[in-house]
Protein backbone atom coordinates (compact mmCIF):
# COMPACT_ATOMS: atom_id res chain seq x y z
CA UNK A 1 0.00 0.00 0.00
CA UNK A 2 1.09 3.39 -0.78
CA UNK A 3 0.98 6.93 0.88
CA UNK A 4 -2.41 8.48 -0.32
CA UNK A 5 -1.39 12.27 1.25
CA UNK A 6 2.27 13.11 0.29
CA UNK A 7 3.01 16.71 2.27
CA UNK A 8 6.79 17.40 1.00
CA UNK A 9 8.38 20.24 2.38
CA UNK A 10 5.54 22.63 2.87
CA UNK A 11 5.76 25.82 3.96
CA UNK A 12 3.73 28.34 4.79
CA UNK A 13 4.21 32.24 5.98
CA UNK A 14 1.85 35.00 6.46
CA UNK A 15 3.61 38.32 5.68
CA UNK A 16 6.74 38.15 7.55
CA UNK A 17 5.13 34.71 10.46
CA UNK A 18 6.11 31.73 9.57
CA UNK A 19 4.19 29.46 10.54
CA UNK A 20 5.29 26.25 8.64
CA UNK A 21 8.31 25.61 7.29
CA UNK A 22 9.78 22.82 5.23
CA UNK A 23 7.04 20.07 6.80
CA UNK A 24 7.00 16.46 5.70
CA UNK A 25 4.88 13.52 6.36
CA UNK A 26 3.04 11.09 4.91
CA UNK A 27 -0.20 8.90 5.35
CA UNK A 28 -0.27 5.81 4.56
CA UNK A 29 -3.44 4.03 3.05
CA UNK A 30 -5.94 2.55 5.50
CA UNK A 31 -3.96 4.46 8.40
CA UNK A 32 -4.82 6.74 10.96
CA UNK A 33 -2.59 8.87 12.14
CA UNK A 34 -3.04 11.43 15.12
CA UNK A 35 -1.41 14.80 15.13
CA UNK A 36 -0.46 16.72 18.57
CA UNK A 37 1.40 19.91 19.24
CA UNK A 38 1.24 22.95 21.40
CA UNK A 39 -1.40 25.84 20.08
CA UNK A 40 0.51 27.75 17.20
CA UNK A 41 2.34 24.83 16.35
CA UNK A 42 0.87 24.45 13.12
CA UNK A 43 -1.43 21.78 12.88
CA UNK A 44 -4.54 23.39 11.49
CA UNK A 45 -2.69 25.12 9.13
CA UNK A 46 -1.46 22.28 7.90
CA UNK A 47 -4.65 20.62 7.72
CA UNK A 48 -6.12 23.29 5.51
CA UNK A 49 -3.24 23.29 2.94
CA UNK A 50 -3.90 19.52 2.66
CA UNK A 51 -8.26 20.54 2.51
CA UNK A 52 -7.11 23.15 0.20
CA UNK A 53 -8.05 26.54 1.90
CA UNK A 54 -5.35 28.26 0.99
CA UNK A 55 -2.09 27.02 -1.10
CA UNK A 56 1.36 26.65 0.78
CA UNK A 57 3.96 29.40 0.00
CA UNK A 58 6.44 26.77 -0.33
CA UNK A 59 5.97 22.78 -1.24
CA UNK A 60 4.18 20.35 -2.55
CA UNK A 61 1.05 18.40 -1.47
CA UNK A 62 -0.02 15.16 -3.21
CA UNK A 63 -2.91 13.07 -2.92
CA UNK A 64 -3.20 9.45 -4.72
CA UNK A 65 0.34 10.42 -5.83
CA UNK A 66 -1.34 13.46 -8.13
CA UNK A 67 0.30 16.86 -7.63
CA UNK A 68 -2.96 18.68 -5.96
CA UNK A 69 -0.94 22.06 -4.66
CA UNK A 70 -2.61 23.87 -6.87
CA UNK A 71 -6.14 22.84 -6.60
CA UNK A 72 -9.03 24.03 -4.79
CA UNK A 73 -10.36 23.18 -1.96
CA UNK A 74 -13.76 21.93 -4.02
CA UNK A 75 -11.76 19.85 -6.30
CA UNK A 76 -9.82 18.28 -3.71
CA UNK A 77 -13.10 17.32 -1.81
CA UNK A 78 -14.40 15.83 -5.38
CA UNK A 79 -10.89 13.44 -5.21
CA UNK A 80 -11.51 12.19 -2.16
CA UNK A 81 -10.07 14.63 0.41
CA UNK A 82 -12.74 15.03 3.23
CA UNK A 83 -13.02 17.68 6.39
CA UNK A 84 -13.96 18.93 9.43
CA UNK A 85 -13.64 21.98 11.21
CA UNK A 86 -12.53 23.09 13.76
CA UNK A 87 -15.03 25.39 14.44
CA UNK A 88 -18.01 23.77 12.66
CA UNK A 89 -19.72 25.64 9.45
CA UNK A 90 -22.74 23.99 9.36
CA UNK A 91 -25.29 25.91 6.79
CA UNK A 92 -27.75 27.25 9.65
CA UNK A 93 -30.89 27.77 6.99
CA UNK A 94 -30.89 24.49 5.91
CA UNK A 95 -31.48 21.32 7.69
CA UNK A 96 -29.37 17.92 8.72
CA UNK A 97 -30.52 16.37 5.81
CA UNK A 98 -29.82 18.49 3.31
CA UNK A 99 -26.72 20.14 4.96
CA UNK A 100 -25.40 16.37 4.41
CA UNK A 101 -27.07 16.27 1.20
CA UNK A 102 -24.72 19.21 -0.16
CA UNK A 103 -21.81 16.51 0.62
CA UNK A 104 -23.58 13.48 -0.96
CA UNK A 105 -24.41 15.79 -4.46
CA UNK A 106 -21.10 17.74 -5.22
CA UNK A 107 -18.33 16.36 -3.12
CA UNK A 108 -20.44 12.83 -4.28
CA UNK A 109 -21.51 13.65 -7.16
CA UNK A 110 -24.13 12.04 -7.07
CA UNK A 111 -28.00 12.94 -8.05
CA UNK A 112 -31.74 12.26 -7.34
CA UNK A 113 -32.10 8.53 -4.33
CA UNK A 114 -28.16 7.53 -4.59
CA UNK A 115 -27.18 10.75 -3.37
CA UNK A 116 -30.56 10.71 -0.65
CA UNK A 117 -29.23 7.43 0.32
CA UNK A 118 -25.91 8.00 0.64
CA UNK A 119 -26.88 11.18 2.94
CA UNK A 120 -28.75 8.62 5.07
CA UNK A 121 -26.17 6.23 5.20
CA UNK A 122 -23.87 8.87 6.51
CA UNK A 123 -26.57 10.61 9.11
CA UNK A 124 -26.89 6.91 10.50
CA UNK A 125 -23.30 6.31 10.72
CA UNK A 126 -22.85 9.33 13.03
CA UNK A 127 -25.98 9.03 14.80
CA UNK A 128 -27.53 11.81 13.37
CA UNK A 129 -30.72 10.29 11.61
CA UNK A 130 -33.08 11.04 14.21
CA UNK A 131 -32.39 15.18 13.42
CA UNK A 132 -32.28 14.70 9.94
CA UNK A 133 -35.50 17.15 9.76
CA UNK A 134 -34.02 19.94 12.76
CA UNK A 135 -32.44 23.38 10.93
CA UNK A 136 -28.69 23.18 11.69
CA UNK A 137 -28.99 26.29 13.32
CA UNK A 138 -30.44 24.47 16.47
CA UNK A 139 -28.12 22.21 17.10
CA UNK A 140 -25.88 21.68 19.75
CA UNK A 141 -21.95 21.69 19.81
CA UNK A 142 -21.77 17.46 19.58
CA UNK A 143 -24.41 17.47 17.06
CA UNK A 144 -22.60 20.74 15.37
CA UNK A 145 -19.71 18.06 15.47
CA UNK A 146 -21.14 14.82 14.18
CA UNK A 147 -22.82 16.96 11.25
CA UNK A 148 -19.79 18.13 9.88
CA UNK A 149 -18.79 14.27 9.81
CA UNK A 150 -21.88 13.20 8.46
CA UNK A 151 -21.61 15.93 5.99
CA UNK A 152 -17.80 15.05 5.25
CA UNK A 153 -18.76 11.22 4.91
CA UNK A 154 -21.51 11.74 2.40
CA UNK A 155 -18.86 13.15 0.16
CA UNK A 156 -17.42 9.64 -0.09
CA UNK A 157 -14.10 10.79 1.53
CA UNK A 158 -10.56 8.20 0.65
CA UNK A 159 -8.85 10.89 3.74
CA UNK A 160 -10.60 12.52 6.71
CA UNK A 161 -9.25 15.38 7.84
CA UNK A 162 -10.58 15.64 11.67
CA UNK A 163 -9.24 19.15 13.31
CA UNK A 164 -9.82 18.80 17.27
CA UNK A 165 -13.40 17.26 16.61
CA UNK A 166 -13.65 16.45 20.02
CA UNK A 167 -12.42 19.66 21.71
CA UNK A 168 -14.95 21.02 23.57
CA UNK A 169 -17.33 17.68 24.52
CA UNK A 170 -17.86 15.89 28.19
CA UNK A 171 -16.25 13.09 28.46
CA UNK A 172 -19.14 10.47 27.28
CA UNK A 173 -19.58 12.30 23.83
CA UNK A 174 -15.67 11.88 23.18
CA UNK A 175 -16.37 8.24 24.09
CA UNK A 176 -19.53 8.05 21.61
CA UNK A 177 -17.43 10.20 18.84
CA UNK A 178 -14.30 7.82 19.55
CA UNK A 179 -16.45 5.09 18.79
CA UNK A 180 -18.32 6.44 15.77
CA UNK A 181 -14.37 7.81 14.38
CA UNK A 182 -13.31 4.04 14.85
CA UNK A 183 -16.08 2.88 12.68
CA UNK A 184 -15.47 4.96 9.76
CA UNK A 185 -11.50 4.26 9.52
CA UNK A 186 -12.47 0.64 9.91
CA UNK A 187 -14.59 0.92 6.44
CA UNK A 188 -11.18 2.02 5.19
CA UNK A 189 -11.27 5.58 5.13
CA UNK A 190 -7.87 7.00 5.97
CA UNK A 191 -7.67 9.69 8.73
CA UNK A 192 -6.06 12.28 10.08
CA UNK A 193 -6.83 13.67 13.03
CA UNK A 194 -5.38 16.84 14.80
CA UNK A 195 -6.57 16.62 18.79
CA UNK A 196 -5.75 17.70 21.73
CA UNK A 197 -7.12 15.02 24.21
CA UNK A 198 -4.60 12.64 23.57
CA UNK A 199 -6.61 9.94 25.09
CA UNK A 200 -8.89 9.56 22.64
CA UNK A 201 -6.42 9.38 20.37
CA UNK A 202 -4.78 6.52 21.41
CA UNK A 203 -8.16 5.10 21.16
CA UNK A 204 -8.11 5.14 17.55
CA UNK A 205 -4.64 6.39 15.58
CA UNK A 206 -1.82 3.94 14.44
CA UNK A 207 1.21 6.40 14.51
CA UNK A 208 1.46 9.61 15.89
CA UNK A 209 2.97 12.93 14.54
CA UNK A 210 3.91 15.71 17.13
CA UNK A 211 4.23 19.42 15.86
CA UNK A 212 6.01 22.44 17.13
CA UNK A 213 6.80 25.50 15.51
CA UNK A 214 5.08 24.42 11.83
CA UNK A 215 8.19 20.98 12.47
CA UNK A 216 7.63 17.50 12.98
CA UNK A 217 9.28 16.85 16.60
CA UNK A 218 8.97 13.56 16.94
CA UNK A 219 6.52 10.44 15.12
CA UNK A 220 6.17 7.24 15.35
CA UNK A 221 4.07 4.46 17.57
CA UNK A 222 1.21 6.84 19.75
CA UNK A 223 2.39 5.80 22.90
CA UNK A 224 5.96 6.00 22.54
CA UNK A 225 5.47 10.08 21.02
CA UNK A 226 3.03 10.20 23.82
CA UNK A 227 6.01 9.17 26.35
CA UNK A 228 9.24 10.75 24.21
CA UNK A 229 11.31 13.37 26.19
CA UNK A 230 10.86 15.68 22.76
CA UNK A 231 6.85 15.89 23.66
CA UNK A 232 7.49 16.17 27.36
CA UNK A 233 9.86 19.26 26.91
CA UNK A 234 6.74 20.90 24.34
CA UNK A 235 4.41 19.81 26.69
CA UNK A 236 5.49 20.56 30.23
CA UNK A 237 8.91 22.74 29.12
CA UNK A 238 12.48 21.38 29.71
CA UNK A 239 14.52 20.66 32.96
CA UNK A 240 17.44 22.20 31.47
CA UNK B 1 -42.73 -5.37 9.64
CA UNK B 2 -43.11 -3.20 6.24
CA UNK B 3 -40.43 -1.46 4.58
CA UNK B 4 -40.98 1.63 2.59
CA UNK B 5 -38.26 3.81 1.00
CA UNK B 6 -36.51 6.38 2.52
CA UNK B 7 -38.36 9.06 0.50
CA UNK B 8 -38.02 13.15 0.46
CA UNK B 9 -41.08 15.72 0.89
CA UNK B 10 -41.10 18.99 -0.77
CA UNK B 11 -44.16 20.57 -1.05
CA UNK B 12 -46.30 21.30 2.28
CA UNK B 13 -50.41 22.22 2.53
CA UNK B 14 -49.07 25.66 3.73
CA UNK B 15 -47.52 25.68 0.13
CA UNK B 16 -50.07 24.53 -1.99
CA UNK B 17 -52.27 27.24 -0.53
CA UNK B 18 -50.60 29.83 -0.56
CA UNK B 19 -49.13 28.88 -4.08
CA UNK B 20 -52.68 28.95 -5.10
CA UNK B 21 -53.32 32.50 -3.53
CA UNK B 22 -50.56 33.57 -5.46
CA UNK B 23 -51.65 32.28 -8.37
CA UNK B 24 -55.14 34.10 -7.79
CA UNK B 25 -53.62 37.16 -7.35
CA UNK B 26 -51.89 37.01 -10.73
CA UNK B 27 -54.91 35.72 -12.39
CA UNK B 28 -56.43 39.21 -10.89
CA UNK B 29 -53.78 41.61 -11.84
CA UNK B 30 -53.94 40.05 -15.37
CA UNK B 31 -57.28 41.14 -15.41
CA UNK B 32 -56.53 44.68 -14.22
CA UNK B 33 -53.81 44.38 -16.89
CA UNK B 34 -56.15 43.79 -19.74
CA UNK B 35 -58.76 46.55 -18.30
CA UNK B 36 -58.18 50.17 -19.81
CA UNK B 37 -57.24 52.05 -16.20
CA UNK B 38 -53.82 53.76 -17.38
CA UNK B 39 -53.17 54.54 -13.94
CA UNK B 40 -53.41 51.16 -12.56
CA UNK B 41 -51.45 49.43 -15.25
CA UNK B 42 -48.63 51.65 -14.56
CA UNK B 43 -49.07 50.92 -11.57
CA UNK B 44 -48.54 47.29 -11.94
CA UNK B 45 -46.22 47.89 -15.09
CA UNK B 46 -43.91 49.39 -11.90
CA UNK B 47 -44.58 46.99 -9.04
CA UNK B 48 -43.69 43.51 -11.38
CA UNK B 49 -40.42 45.75 -12.69
CA UNK B 50 -39.30 46.25 -9.21
CA UNK B 51 -40.69 42.18 -8.17
CA UNK B 52 -37.90 41.25 -10.66
CA UNK B 53 -35.34 43.40 -9.44
CA UNK B 54 -35.24 42.58 -6.09
CA UNK B 55 -35.54 39.29 -7.13
CA UNK B 56 -32.60 39.31 -8.57
CA UNK B 57 -30.75 40.85 -6.60
CA UNK B 58 -31.79 38.67 -3.83
CA UNK B 59 -30.43 35.79 -5.77
CA UNK B 60 -27.04 37.17 -5.94
CA UNK B 61 -26.61 39.30 -2.92
CA UNK B 62 -28.86 36.84 -0.41
CA UNK B 63 -27.37 33.71 -1.70
CA UNK B 64 -24.67 33.79 -3.36
CA UNK B 65 -22.52 37.17 -1.40
CA UNK B 66 -22.80 38.83 -4.52
CA UNK B 67 -23.61 42.66 -2.95
CA UNK B 68 -24.21 44.13 -6.04
CA UNK B 69 -24.74 48.29 -5.84
CA UNK B 70 -24.11 48.41 -10.11
CA UNK B 71 -27.03 46.67 -11.25
CA UNK B 72 -28.40 49.53 -12.43
CA UNK B 73 -25.67 48.76 -15.13
CA UNK B 74 -27.93 46.22 -16.41
CA UNK B 75 -31.48 48.61 -15.88
CA UNK B 76 -29.47 50.87 -18.51
CA UNK B 77 -27.85 48.32 -20.73
CA UNK B 78 -31.13 46.46 -21.65
CA UNK B 79 -32.99 50.02 -21.47
CA UNK B 80 -30.12 51.09 -24.37
CA UNK B 81 -30.24 47.64 -26.11
CA UNK B 82 -34.16 47.93 -26.51
CA UNK B 83 -33.62 51.70 -28.02
CA UNK B 84 -31.48 50.63 -30.63
CA UNK B 85 -33.40 47.57 -31.60
CA UNK B 86 -36.64 49.79 -31.83
CA UNK B 87 -35.44 52.98 -33.16
CA UNK B 88 -32.04 52.33 -34.93
CA UNK B 89 -33.19 48.92 -36.50
CA UNK B 90 -37.33 49.50 -36.36
CA UNK B 91 -38.03 46.06 -34.60
CA UNK B 92 -41.05 45.72 -32.70
CA UNK B 93 -40.64 47.31 -29.33
CA UNK B 94 -42.29 44.31 -27.65
CA UNK B 95 -40.25 42.10 -29.18
CA UNK B 96 -37.39 43.88 -28.45
CA UNK B 97 -37.46 43.51 -25.21
CA UNK B 98 -36.04 39.70 -26.22
CA UNK B 99 -32.97 40.78 -27.68
CA UNK B 100 -32.36 43.23 -24.99
CA UNK B 101 -32.31 41.00 -22.45
CA UNK B 102 -29.93 38.85 -24.04
CA UNK B 103 -27.69 41.93 -25.14
CA UNK B 104 -27.51 42.44 -21.25
CA UNK B 105 -26.64 39.08 -20.24
CA UNK B 106 -23.76 38.93 -22.96
CA UNK B 107 -22.88 42.23 -21.51
CA UNK B 108 -22.56 40.31 -17.90
CA UNK B 109 -19.61 37.89 -19.18
CA UNK B 110 -17.13 40.96 -19.20
CA UNK B 111 -18.08 42.63 -16.39
CA UNK B 112 -17.99 39.79 -14.36
CA UNK B 113 -14.73 38.29 -15.24
CA UNK B 114 -13.64 42.12 -14.13
CA UNK B 115 -15.63 41.99 -10.98
CA UNK B 116 -15.30 38.72 -9.66
CA UNK B 117 -11.31 39.59 -9.08
CA UNK B 118 -12.86 42.16 -6.42
CA UNK B 119 -14.32 40.56 -3.07
CA UNK B 120 -16.83 41.63 -0.28
CA UNK B 121 -17.22 45.44 0.03
CA UNK B 122 -15.09 46.49 -2.85
CA UNK B 123 -17.05 44.52 -5.63
CA UNK B 124 -19.87 46.31 -4.22
CA UNK B 125 -17.99 49.23 -4.88
CA UNK B 126 -16.21 47.70 -8.21
CA UNK B 127 -19.59 46.84 -9.67
CA UNK B 128 -20.93 50.80 -8.91
CA UNK B 129 -18.08 51.79 -10.99
CA UNK B 130 -18.40 49.98 -13.59
CA UNK B 131 -21.67 50.99 -14.28
CA UNK B 132 -20.80 54.59 -13.51
CA UNK B 133 -18.05 53.79 -16.38
CA UNK B 134 -20.98 52.08 -18.48
CA UNK B 135 -23.26 55.60 -18.25
CA UNK B 136 -20.10 57.65 -18.99
CA UNK B 137 -19.61 55.75 -22.24
CA UNK B 138 -23.54 56.06 -23.04
CA UNK B 139 -23.10 59.36 -23.17
CA UNK B 140 -20.32 59.52 -25.00
CA UNK B 141 -22.12 58.50 -28.28
CA UNK B 142 -23.71 61.09 -29.04
CA UNK B 143 -25.17 59.74 -32.94
CA UNK B 144 -28.14 58.11 -33.34
CA UNK B 145 -30.45 56.12 -31.86
CA UNK B 146 -28.78 56.63 -28.60
CA UNK B 147 -28.21 60.87 -28.59
CA UNK B 148 -26.05 61.19 -25.64
CA UNK B 149 -26.36 62.78 -22.72
CA UNK B 150 -29.39 64.41 -23.41
CA UNK B 151 -31.35 61.13 -24.38
CA UNK B 152 -33.89 59.89 -26.47
CA UNK B 153 -37.75 58.25 -27.04
CA UNK B 154 -38.66 55.21 -27.58
CA UNK B 155 -40.18 55.34 -31.05
CA UNK B 156 -44.11 54.57 -30.26
CA UNK B 157 -45.85 56.20 -33.21
CA UNK B 158 -49.63 56.08 -32.25
CA UNK B 159 -50.93 54.46 -35.68
CA UNK B 160 -48.59 51.60 -34.43
CA UNK B 161 -48.72 51.34 -30.87
CA UNK B 162 -52.49 52.97 -29.63
CA UNK B 163 -51.37 54.30 -26.06
CA UNK B 164 -54.43 51.95 -24.70
CA UNK B 165 -53.21 48.79 -26.30
CA UNK B 166 -49.44 49.45 -25.19
CA UNK B 167 -50.55 50.21 -21.38
CA UNK B 168 -52.06 46.63 -21.63
CA UNK B 169 -49.83 45.04 -23.55
CA UNK B 170 -46.87 46.35 -21.27
CA UNK B 171 -48.87 45.55 -18.20
CA UNK B 172 -48.92 42.00 -18.96
CA UNK B 173 -45.72 41.40 -20.56
CA UNK B 174 -44.51 43.03 -16.92
CA UNK B 175 -46.47 40.73 -15.13
CA UNK B 176 -45.77 37.54 -17.30
CA UNK B 177 -41.78 38.57 -16.48
CA UNK B 178 -42.70 38.63 -13.21
CA UNK B 179 -44.00 35.85 -12.49
CA UNK B 180 -41.35 33.97 -15.08
CA UNK B 181 -38.80 35.79 -13.16
CA UNK B 182 -40.22 34.58 -9.40
CA UNK B 183 -40.81 31.05 -10.74
CA UNK B 184 -36.88 30.94 -12.24
CA UNK B 185 -35.66 31.94 -8.72
CA UNK B 186 -37.79 29.04 -7.03
CA UNK B 187 -37.39 26.52 -9.54
CA UNK B 188 -33.78 27.27 -9.52
CA UNK B 189 -33.60 27.42 -5.60
CA UNK B 190 -35.73 24.27 -5.22
CA UNK B 191 -32.83 22.50 -7.87
CA UNK B 192 -30.02 20.83 -6.72
CA UNK B 193 -27.98 23.90 -7.83
CA UNK B 194 -30.22 25.44 -5.33
CA UNK B 195 -29.15 23.72 -2.66
CA UNK B 196 -25.73 24.28 -3.19
CA UNK B 197 -26.50 28.02 -3.22
CA UNK B 198 -28.33 28.23 -0.04
CA UNK B 199 -24.96 26.24 1.59
CA UNK B 200 -22.83 28.85 -0.16
CA UNK B 201 -25.52 31.74 1.83
CA UNK B 202 -24.60 29.80 5.09
CA UNK B 203 -20.90 29.53 5.10
CA UNK B 204 -19.18 29.81 1.81
CA UNK B 205 -15.95 28.19 2.90
CA UNK B 206 -17.85 25.00 4.24
CA UNK B 207 -19.84 24.36 0.49
CA UNK B 208 -16.68 24.47 -0.91
CA UNK B 209 -15.46 22.07 1.59
CA UNK B 210 -17.84 19.80 0.18
CA UNK B 211 -17.52 19.79 -2.95
CA UNK B 212 -19.18 23.09 -4.26
CA UNK B 213 -18.08 24.95 -7.43
CA UNK B 214 -18.58 28.55 -5.64
CA UNK B 215 -17.38 30.54 -8.30
CA UNK B 216 -18.63 28.99 -11.08
CA UNK B 217 -22.48 28.97 -8.84
CA UNK B 218 -21.75 32.70 -8.97
CA UNK B 219 -21.15 33.44 -12.16
CA UNK B 220 -24.21 31.22 -12.93
CA UNK B 221 -26.13 33.49 -11.25
CA UNK B 222 -25.12 36.52 -11.61
CA UNK B 223 -25.61 35.41 -15.53
CA UNK B 224 -29.23 34.69 -14.78
CA UNK B 225 -29.75 38.31 -12.84
CA UNK B 226 -28.43 40.40 -15.47
CA UNK B 227 -30.60 39.17 -17.74
CA UNK B 228 -33.75 39.72 -16.19
CA UNK B 229 -32.56 42.77 -14.95
CA UNK B 230 -31.58 43.98 -18.70
CA UNK B 231 -35.70 42.79 -19.21
CA UNK B 232 -36.99 44.67 -16.47
CA UNK B 233 -35.25 48.05 -17.86
CA UNK B 234 -36.77 47.16 -20.88
CA UNK B 235 -40.05 46.73 -19.88
CA UNK B 236 -39.96 49.82 -17.63
CA UNK B 237 -39.48 51.75 -20.54
CA UNK B 238 -41.86 50.31 -23.12
CA UNK B 239 -44.36 52.48 -20.56
CA UNK B 240 -42.17 55.87 -19.81
CA UNK B 241 -40.72 55.68 -23.21
CA UNK B 242 -38.31 58.69 -22.42
CA UNK B 243 -34.64 57.22 -21.84
CA UNK B 244 -31.83 59.36 -20.55
CA UNK B 245 -28.39 57.65 -19.63
CA UNK B 246 -28.61 59.28 -16.30
CA UNK B 247 -31.82 57.82 -15.26
CA UNK B 248 -31.66 54.58 -16.83
CA UNK B 249 -27.64 54.08 -14.89
CA UNK B 250 -29.22 56.22 -11.48
CA UNK B 251 -28.41 53.93 -8.53
CA UNK B 252 -30.66 56.10 -6.29
CA UNK B 253 -33.41 55.23 -8.89
CA UNK B 254 -32.65 51.32 -8.90
CA UNK B 255 -30.57 49.92 -6.94
CA UNK B 256 -30.79 51.85 -3.78
CA UNK B 257 -34.68 51.33 -3.72
CA UNK B 258 -34.20 47.68 -4.67
CA UNK B 259 -31.67 46.94 -1.66
CA UNK B 260 -34.05 48.58 0.70
CA UNK B 261 -36.70 46.13 -0.62
CA UNK B 262 -34.89 43.11 -0.07
CA UNK B 263 -33.65 44.17 3.41
CA UNK B 264 -37.06 44.80 4.41
CA UNK B 265 -38.95 42.03 2.74
CA UNK B 266 -36.32 39.33 3.92
CA UNK B 267 -32.71 38.46 2.41
CA UNK B 268 -32.38 34.75 1.03
CA UNK B 269 -35.79 33.76 1.00
CA UNK B 270 -38.00 33.51 -2.29
CA UNK B 271 -40.98 35.34 -1.15
CA UNK B 272 -39.02 38.45 0.88
CA UNK B 273 -38.25 40.53 -2.10
CA UNK B 274 -41.39 40.15 -3.79
CA UNK B 275 -43.58 41.10 -0.42
CA UNK B 276 -40.93 43.79 0.10
CA UNK B 277 -41.05 45.57 -3.38
CA UNK B 278 -44.56 44.89 -3.53
CA UNK B 279 -44.85 46.47 0.30
CA UNK B 280 -42.45 49.41 -0.80
CA UNK B 281 -44.21 49.73 -3.97
CA UNK B 282 -48.03 50.16 -2.86
CA UNK B 283 -46.80 52.42 0.83
CA UNK B 284 -45.47 54.86 -2.01
CA UNK B 285 -47.71 54.80 -3.91
CA UNK B 286 -50.36 55.99 -0.97
CA UNK B 287 -47.95 58.59 0.92
CA UNK B 288 -46.97 59.95 -2.35
CA UNK B 289 -50.09 60.91 -3.61
CA UNK B 290 -51.24 64.37 -2.71
CA UNK B 291 -54.81 63.34 -1.16
CA UNK B 292 -53.59 60.82 1.65
CA UNK B 293 -53.10 61.26 5.92
CA UNK B 294 -49.21 61.26 5.55
CA UNK B 295 -47.59 62.60 2.87
CA UNK B 296 -44.35 62.44 2.06
CA UNK B 297 -42.36 63.37 -1.12
CA UNK B 298 -40.47 60.66 -3.05
CA UNK B 299 -36.79 61.38 -1.84
CA UNK B 300 -38.49 61.38 2.06
CA UNK B 301 -40.00 58.58 1.48
CA UNK B 302 -36.74 56.47 -0.04
CA UNK B 303 -35.45 58.27 3.49
CA UNK B 304 -37.70 56.76 5.79
CA UNK B 305 -37.45 53.44 4.41
CA UNK B 306 -33.75 53.34 3.53
CA UNK B 307 -33.79 53.94 7.65
CA UNK B 308 -35.91 50.71 8.73
CA UNK B 309 -34.08 48.76 6.18
CA UNK B 310 -31.22 49.62 8.45
CA UNK B 311 -32.81 49.12 11.74
CA UNK B 312 -34.60 45.95 10.01
CA UNK B 313 -30.70 44.97 9.18
CA UNK B 314 -29.52 45.74 12.50
CA UNK B 315 -31.78 43.73 14.58
CA UNK B 316 -33.97 41.46 12.29
CA UNK B 317 -31.82 40.49 9.55
CA UNK B 318 -34.30 37.90 7.63
CA UNK B 319 -36.44 40.62 7.27
CA UNK B 320 -40.20 40.19 7.50
CA UNK B 321 -40.62 37.34 5.50
CA UNK B 322 -37.82 35.68 7.53
CA UNK B 323 -39.56 37.18 10.90
CA UNK B 324 -42.61 34.83 10.04
CA UNK B 325 -40.85 31.80 9.30
CA UNK B 326 -39.66 32.19 12.87
CA UNK B 327 -42.54 32.28 14.02
CA UNK B 328 -44.87 29.81 11.62
CA UNK B 329 -41.75 27.51 10.71
CA UNK B 330 -44.03 25.81 8.22
CA UNK B 331 -44.74 28.99 6.38
CA UNK B 332 -43.75 28.56 2.90
CA UNK B 333 -45.12 29.82 -0.76
CA UNK B 334 -42.34 27.83 -2.65
CA UNK B 335 -41.81 24.34 -1.23
CA UNK B 336 -37.51 24.71 -1.52
CA UNK B 337 -37.16 23.01 1.62
CA UNK B 338 -36.77 18.83 1.87
CA UNK B 339 -38.27 17.28 4.56
CA UNK B 340 -36.58 13.42 4.47
CA UNK B 341 -39.30 10.48 5.34
CA UNK B 342 -37.24 7.60 6.70
CA UNK B 343 -38.83 4.51 5.29
CA UNK B 344 -37.62 2.06 7.61
CA UNK B 345 -37.55 4.26 10.62
CA UNK B 346 -41.80 4.47 9.88
CA UNK B 347 -41.61 0.51 9.95
CA UNK B 348 -39.64 0.46 13.11
CA UNK B 349 -42.34 2.41 14.96
CA UNK B 350 -44.76 0.35 13.52
CA UNK B 351 -43.38 -2.14 15.59
CA UNK B 352 -43.45 -0.92 18.74
CA UNK B 353 -46.80 0.35 18.83
CA UNK B 354 -47.46 -4.03 17.77
CA UNK B 355 -45.69 -4.55 20.56
CA UNK B 356 -47.12 -2.17 23.09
Amino acid sequence: MGAVIEVDAVSKRFGALAVIEELSFSLEEGEALGVVGPNGAGKTTTLNMIAGDFRPSGGSIRFDGQDVTGFSAYRRCKLGIGRTSQIPRPFEGLTVFENVLVGASFGGAHRGHVARDLAVDALRRTGMISKANVRAGQLTLLERKRLELSRALAAEPKVLLLDEIAGGLTDGEVQELVETIKSIHASGVSVIWIEHIVHALLKVVDRMLAMDCGRVLVQGDPHEVMASDEVKNVYLGSED
Amino acid sequence: MIRTQNHVQRATGTSKLLGGLAALLVAWLAVLATGDVASTQTKIVEMCVFVVLASMWNLLAGYTGLVSIGQQAFVGIGTYALVVFANGYDQDIYFSVLPAALIALVAAVPIALLAFRLRGGYFAIGMWVIAEVVRLLVKQYKADPIKGGSGTSLNVPVSLYPKVDRFQTTALIALALAVVAVSVVALLLRSRVGLSLQAVRDNEAGAAGLGVNVYRERFFVFMIAALFTGAAGAVWYLLKIRVQPDTAFSVGDWTAPIVVMVVIGGIGTVEGPVIGAVLWYLVRDYVTSSDSVIHFSDEWYLIYTGLIALIVALYAQRGLWGALQDRFPRLQVFPIQRRLVVGDEVAVRGEDEGNG
